[in-house]
C-alpha cells in the first residue's frame, strides 16, 4: 500500500546489517553481541526434529532447569520459542558445565535449515541494567546441595567481562576437589567446563562428554 | 504457595490459529504466527527520512527494529507503531508453512511509551499521531487504547483524509485479530 513512498535506495545503504542472518552479518553474532536493548547470539547448527547438533560439541539437546520440585529436563526442539525466566538456574548438557542464573530472561529458538543444510540457533537476552547480575553455580548431582557459587555484577561491569569471568570461575571450581565435594553426602562433582570448547583442558573435555 | 514459572515453551508448529498470540515473560512480549506459504506475507515497512523502506520477504530473515522507529507490519496491525523498546522480527519459510516471531523489549524499564500513527499512502504526510503513555507495565491498556484509536480513525472519513493531497486512508485494524469487527477483518486481509 505504501509503494509510492519507498525510498529509492538499496536497503543495505540505509540499514547496515538489516538482516542478521545474512552470511556476511551472522558471523558477528557467533559469540554474543550487544545491540540496542538486547544481546544476540546466533549460530549455524544442524537443527532437526532429532535435536540440535553443534559441529564441535555434538548433540546438546538436553536442557535442565532447577526449581522447587527439583531438576526438570526438557529437550531443544526446532521451531519452539523457549524462554528461560530470569532467576531460573539452567544448564545445557555438553554446552557449558555449570548452572547459569541470569537476572534477564533468555530466549532460545532453533530454526531448521533449507534442504538439510545448517539451521539457525538463537540465544537472546536483554542487556543487563545496572543492578543485574550473572551467577555460576554448581549443585551436588546427588542431593542438590549448593557446592560453589560466584556472582558477576554484569550490569555494572558490562557484558564484555562475562567470558573471562566464566573461564576464571570454572578454573577456580576445578582447582580444588574441596570445592566439588558435597558437605552433605560426600559425592564429588565432575569438573566444570566453559561455553567455548576451544578453551577446554583435556580433563575438561572429558567432563564435557560426561555431563 | 505460588511456584515460579521456570520457563515457557511456545511451539510455533502447534499454534492454535495462524495469528497465534501474545505471550509475556519478565523482560519481553512475544508474538508468534504460522501461515501457509501461499498466504500474503507479513511484510515489514519502516519509516525513514524521505519515505519508507519495505523489507524483502526473504525465506529466512531476522531484523531488529530499533526503539523509536515507526513501522508497520502488513496484516498484523493497521497503523505505524513505534515505542521506546527494541523489537526483533523473524521470518522463516519451512516447507508449506511460514513462521513469524515478533519480540518486543529486552529491558521493560525502558519501555514507557507507544505511538500510533497513520501516514498518507500517496504522499507520506502524517494524517494522525497519538502518544500512549504507560509502555510495558501497561501493555494490556495499550492493547485496548490502540483499538479505541483505530475505531475512532475508522469512524470518521474526515479523520482519514490527507490534508495535503486529499487521499482517504483505508480503514485500519488493531493488533489482535480476535478483536476485529467485520470491516476490520476485511482490511487486515488487504493491507
Amino acid at each position: 500500500m505504501f509503494r509510492n513512498l519507498i525510498v529509492d535506495q538499496p536497503i543495505e545503504r540505509l540499514f547496515e546489517d538489516w538482516d542478521l542472518l545474512d552470511d556476511h552479518v551472522i558471523k558477528k553474532f557467533s559469540t554474543f553481541l550487544p545491540m540496542g536493548q538486547s544481546i544476540y547470539g546466533i549460530r549455524r547448527r544442524r537443527v532437526s526434529s532429532e535435536g540440535i547438533i553443534d559441529p564441535k560439541k555434538g548433540n546438546f539437546s538436553d536442557r535442565y532447569k532447577l526449581g522447587p520440585d527439583g531438576v526438570i529436563l526438557t529437550d531443544k526442539q526446532e521451531l519452539v520459542l523457549h524462554i528461560v525466566t530470569s532467576g531460573t538456574p539452567h544448564h545445557t548438557a555438553h554446552n557449558y558445565g555449570y548452572w547459569h542464573i541470569n537476572d534477564k530472561d533468555e530466549l532460545y529458538l532453533q530454526l531448521p535449515g533449507s534442504e538439510g543444510g545448517l539451521g539457525y540457533s538463537f540465544t537472546i537476552m536483554g542487556t543487563p541494567k545496572t543492578t543485574d547480575t550473572d551467577r555460576m553455580v554448581w549443585y551436588c548431582q546427588v542431593c542438590r546441595t549448593l557446592l560453589f557459587e560466584r556472582l558477576l555484577e554484569t550490569g555494572r561491569v558490562g557484558f564484555h567481562s562475562f567470558w573471562k569471568w566464566e573461564e576464571a570461575t570454572v578454573r577456580e571450581f576445578n582447582s580444588d576437589e574441596h570445592n566439588r565435594r558435597c558437605p552433605e553426602c560426600g559425592d564429588v562433582h565432575p569438573l566444570g567446563y566453559v561455553w567455548n570448547s576451544a578453551k577446554d583442558t583435556p580433563e575438561e573435555r572429558l567432563a564435557r562428554m560426561a555431563w | 504457595m505460588h511456584k515460579p514459572d521456570l520457563f515457557y515453551d511456545i511451539p510455533l508448529k502447534h499454534l492454535a490459529s495462524p495469528y497465534g498470540g501474545w505471550h509475556e515473560s519478565v523482560d519481553y512480549f512475544c508474538w508468534s504466527g504460522r501461515f501457509d506459504v501461499t498466504d500474503k506475507p507479513l511484510t515489514v515497512w519502516e519509516k525513514v527520512e524521505g519515505g519508507v523502506i519495505k523489507l524483502p520477504d526473504k525465506p529466512v530473515l531476522m531484523h531488529i527494529i530499533p526503539a523509536g522507529r515507526p513501522h508497520h507490519i502488513d496484516h498484523l496491525f493497521g497503523y505505524w507503531h513505534s515505542c521506546d523498546a527494541d523489537k526483533f522480527f523473524i521470518r522463516k519459510v519451512d516447507g508449506e508453512q511460514v513462521y513469524y516471531v515478533l519480540v518486543v523489549g529486552g529491558t521493560k524499564a525502558l519501555h514507557r511509551r507507544d505511538t500510533v500513527a497513520w501516514y498518507c499512502p500517496q504522499c507520506g504526510t502524517e494524517i494522525a499521531h497519538h502518544v500512549v503513555e504507560g509502555g510495558a507495565p501497561k501493555w494490556n491498556e495499550f492493547l485496548e487504547r490502540q483499538l479505541d484509536l483505530i475505531r475512532r480513525f475508522n469512524a470518521d472519513e474526515a479523520s482519514r483524509r490527507c490534508s495535503s493531497c486529499g487521499f482517504v486512508h483505508p480503514l485500519s485494524y488493531g493488533l489482535r485479530p480476535e478483536d476485529d469487527w467485520a470491516l476490520e477483518r476485511e482490511m487486515r486481509a488487504i493491507w
